[in-house]
């Protein structure tokens, strides 16, 4: 699976540009980076635009990450799209919660180019 | 003092200096020590208990922090780069403490915030604890 297109949903501005960069550092320094700082954001923004991936967080103000996701997966178009989720509160009962609603990898933050590694290969497996 | 709130709160902030802004910090102690500051940055914890985590930051400290997160010099960051990077590294610091803390529980975070009046932190059950981190000394005050 190639992730030519790929958006970043998060609130803090920081978080997204290491996000961004880690892809970058991972090999994927030709796609291209649609960023949103919340859920409502990237929701309108996937309505206009097509995405390869999802990146969240799941903390964010107006929308948060669960609701996202829960949206999205009800959406034709847009289910099918693979979801990350990197977020700073994380263990083994969030992780089952974000799997069973349909994510494909959960990353505790801070996120490193490693852990972006493991999961995108994880997701072509 | 519970033993394991300090454990599991140093342990925290170690980890997320080491892990997101590639820096030494090192537990001083609970000596109280002045900390000149501008302001606060500060986390409520909503479940499994209610509490906050506040870091009182000294302009040195952020300035480090903001440079080696960004990679540029500090005079090329926007303020509001330089409060995001602090308060997403309170938001990590929060996450790693409750999962020391908490282990696999349910637990949530509110969004981590800036407040002016340190009147605001009025709690019982308070840690205030001192840090340095390349010889810049800064707090971290949990209430739980």
């Amino acid at each position: 699976m190639e992730f030519k297109k790929i958006m970043i949903i998060d609130d803090s501005v920081t978080s997204r540009m290491i996000i961004k960069r880690c892809f970058l550092i991972s090999g994927l320094s030709d796609s291209v980076f649609i960023e949103a700082e919340d859920g409502l954001h990237a929701a309108s923004l996937l309505e206009k635009d097509k995405v390869d991936l999802i990146v969240t967080d799941i903390n964010m103000p107006k929308m948060d990450g669960n609701n996202l996701i829960k949206k999205l997966k009800t959406k034709d178009e847009i289910k099918d799209i693979p979801i990350i989720v990197i977020t700073s509160i994380t263990n083994k009962t969030v992780e089952d919660e974000l799997l069973s609603i349909g994510v494909k990898g959960i990353i505790k933050k801070p996120v490193s180019p490693e852990k972006i590694i493991k999961i995108l290969g994880e997701i072509n497996g | 003092m519970d033993d394991k709130i300090i454990d599991c709160i140093t342990k925290a902030v170690i980890k997320t200096f080491e892990e997101m802004a590639f820096i030494d910090a090192v537990y001083i102690g609970n000596e109280k020590q002045e900390i000149n500051v501008s302001h606060l940055l500060s986390v409520d914890i909503i479940e499994p208990i209610k509490g906050c985590i506040v870091l009182f930051m000294p302009l040195e400290c952020k300035k480090k922090l903001a440079e080696n997160i960004y990679s540029k010099d500090f005079n090329l960051l926007s303020s509001e780069e330089i409060d995001d990077c602090q308060l997403e590294l309170l938001n990590i610091i929060a996450g790693n403490f409750l999962f020391f803390y908490f282990g696999n529980s349910k637990y949530k975070l509110d969004l981590p915030h800036i407040i002016f009046n340190e009147n605001e932190l009025d709690f019982n059950n308070k840690y205030e604890l001192f840090f340095a981190a390349e010889e810049v000394i800064f707090k971290v005050f949990l209430a739980i």
